[in-house]
């Protein structure tokens, strides 16, 4: 399972790079003659245009294509936006501790009350949206899962008795922070970082489909599904790829998320989906 | 118990407030409202008149000042588009919405924790990996495009169900479900997993010991502890449905709630009904909140009223 989730990555990733090479057509090349063409299985479809046309007569394999590069970078901007600001936030809270900590605290768990994707909608209507406020409203909705997650890492890490000695003995707290604490955080930030961008593939999609994320002539594919929605009763192929790429990407991150979760922490292998048969019965961490 | 209540109350009052706070320093000071809401051949004669109608041409704190008083009195304005109070037709949206997401989130728990805790009980097993399969693709597919492919497949092609709209009970079934997939995934994941925990507990193997009965086992022991964690995520479900999900399935299905009004509001560029939205879904959640977490206390004994995480 976690191989069909590694492969699904390195695809998407290799589809997002390569895309001008991979894709057969110009993905905004318009052919009035060719409108809402099926796909090659069905009947009047051909291999000329693998996947169908649309209502312009564009290659609808080509812009889904296309359509990778969007949907990959707005996870990869949003989580790493968030990841930058949630980790230094966390790292602050944790390590000072006291007052400091209690009031960013506060901050956070009133955040995580916030109705996110509505509150997310309200913004891009007034500001308008664009790849940039996108990726932003969309970062500010997971940066305090990552400051969460840091300050409860360091907290435990603080404990350590190794963190104590290095403090014994005088070390800098940058020191401290960099040789013995961080290497305690990178596992469990790293799967929460892919968990999240398979959150924000999905959310994009959304606020895409709403109208409220990604404006043509740029594409995803959730703005590919929004467009097919008026076509849905004719020409179902408009929606059925797109949405498709979306749940493909999205369930072989999941996958290679669970996999990581479980490879960070021997606990969790018990309950491993693939291979949980042959641990015995009463096995626990 | 009430002082914890208390505190509760006023840290909810403490996030409506900055809900709103945060709503409107977005339309007010980052945003241009008037420029969203006017036609673009408008003049500048109807830019100030507009903008004096809202109250726009006075000091930005003044503006806050009677917007807070306002919200309070539960006054959040005129719509533009329905030229009625925004929090008249809010409240009548309201009702469908409700119905909606209750629908969906109790059929999203129910079968969640049915499925987690099957196949929670034999780790491995095919049972298990289906579900487990199922649970992945339920919090994979997004709603919005399993809701169009329903209505191609259940509604177009077999004619079991009305493409859209509302009306009886056969309008409720499709949103209701895609609605649920997620939480039936999510709920799945999480019960399965607190499940075995439990299943591997000391407490457990003493009853197997005792020669408890199997099925005493996992519903008097085992699942009394996993249950705590499935009431947790089913709290966050249920403002996810609600603040989130229920948004796109309405939009999908034009179900006549609050989520589809907050978008046709979006598209008449109806700021003040918009607002009128945020604000009684953000009073919702925190509601949520505080039963969730009372109901998390009173069921384990080792959480102490008024001490947070």
């Amino acid at each position: 399972m976690a191989l069909f989730g590694i492969f699904v990555l390195v695809l998407l990733v290799v589809t997002a790079l390569f895309a001008p090479i991979i894709a057969p057509l110009d993905p905004n090349k318009q052919d009035l003659g060719a409108r809402l063409i099926p796909p090659f299985y069905a009947e009047g479809g051909s291999f000329a245009h693998v996947l169908g046309t649309d209502q312009l007569g564009r290659d609808v394999f080509s812009r889904l294509i296309h359509g990778t590069r969007i949907s990959l970078t707005i996870p990869l901007v949003a989580v790493t936006l968030a990841g930058i600001v949630g980790i230094a936030v966390g790292l602050l809270a944790g390590y000072r501790g006291g007052r400091t900590d209690s009031v960013i605290m506060r901050i956070v768990d009133t955040l995580f009350s916030f109705p996110g994707l509505l509150l997310a909608l309200t913004i891009l209507a007034v500001v308008g949206p664009s790849f940039w406020t996108l990726a932003i409203v969309l970062s500010l909705r997971i940066w305090m899962v990552f400051a969460r997650m840091t300050r409860g890492l360091v907290l435990s890490a603080r404990e350590a008795e190794y963190v104590e000695a290095a403090e014994l003995i005088g070390a800098s707290p940058v020191r401290i922070m960099i040789r013995h604490i961080a290497p305690n955080l990178t596992a469990p930030l790293l799967t929460l970082a892919v968990l999240e961008s398979a959150h924000v593939i999905l959310s994009e999609a959304a606020l895409s489909f709403l109208g409220l994320g990604i404006q043509p002539p740029q594409t995803s594919w959730g703005l590919e599904v929004a467009i097919g929605r008026q076509y849905v009763f004719s020409a179902p192929w408009l929606i059925i790829f797109p949405g498709l790429a979306i749940a493909v990407a999205v369930l072989g991150i999941n996958l290679l998320a669970s996999w990581l979760r479980v490879a960070a922490d021997p606990k969790e292998s018990a309950k491993r989906f693939a291979g949980a048969a042959d641990a015995p019965a009463g096995w626990s961490g | 118990m009430g002082r914890y209540l208390l505190k509760r109350l006023s840290q909810a009052v403490l996030v409506v407030i900055s809900v709103m706070v945060v709503v409107f320093v977005v339309t007010r000071l980052i945003g241009d409202p008037v420029a969203v809401m006017l036609p673009l051949e408008a003049t500048e004669e109807n830019r100030a008149l507009l903008e004096a109608q809202l109250g726009l041409d006075r000091p930005i704190l003044v503006q806050l000042g009677h917007y807070v008083v306002d919200a309070v009195q539960l006054d959040l304005g005129d719509s533009l588009w329905q030229r009625r109070p925004a929090m008249d037709i809010v409240l009548e949206r309201l009702s469908p919405t409700i119905v909606l997401v209750v629908a969906g989130f109790a059929l999203g728990v129910l079968l969640g924790a049915l499925i987690g805790v099957v196949s929670g009980m034999r780790p491995g097993g095919w049972v298990d990996r289906v579900a487990v399969t199922l649970g992945l693709l339920g919090v994979s597919l997004p709603q919005f495009w399993i809701g169009l492919v329903f209505i191609v497949f259940f509604s177009v092609g077999l004619g079991w169900f009305p493409t859209s709209g509302s009306g009886g009970i056969e309008f409720l079934v499709l949103p209701a479900i895609v609605l649920a997939l997620p939480i039936v995934g999510r709920i799945a994941l999480v019960t399965r997993s607190s499940m075995i925990d439990e299943l591997n507990a000391q407490h457990v193997k003493d009853a197997v010991a005792r020669g408890v009965s199997r099925a005493r086992i996992v519903m008097a022991h085992a699942f009394k502890g996993a249950g705590i964690a499935t009431i947790t995520i089913a709290g966050w479900e249920l403002i996810g449905a609600l603040a989130g999900g229920a948004v796109v399935v309405e939009t999908v299905y034009a179900w006549p709630g609050i989520g589809f009004t907050v978008i046709q509001a979006i598209e008449r560029h109806d700021i003040i009904l918009v607002q009128a939205v945020v604000f009684v879904v953000a009073i919702m959640v925190v509601t949520i909140n505080i039963i969730v977490d009372v109901t998390y206390t009173v069921l384990d004994p080792r959480v102490k009223f008024g001490r947070t995480r």
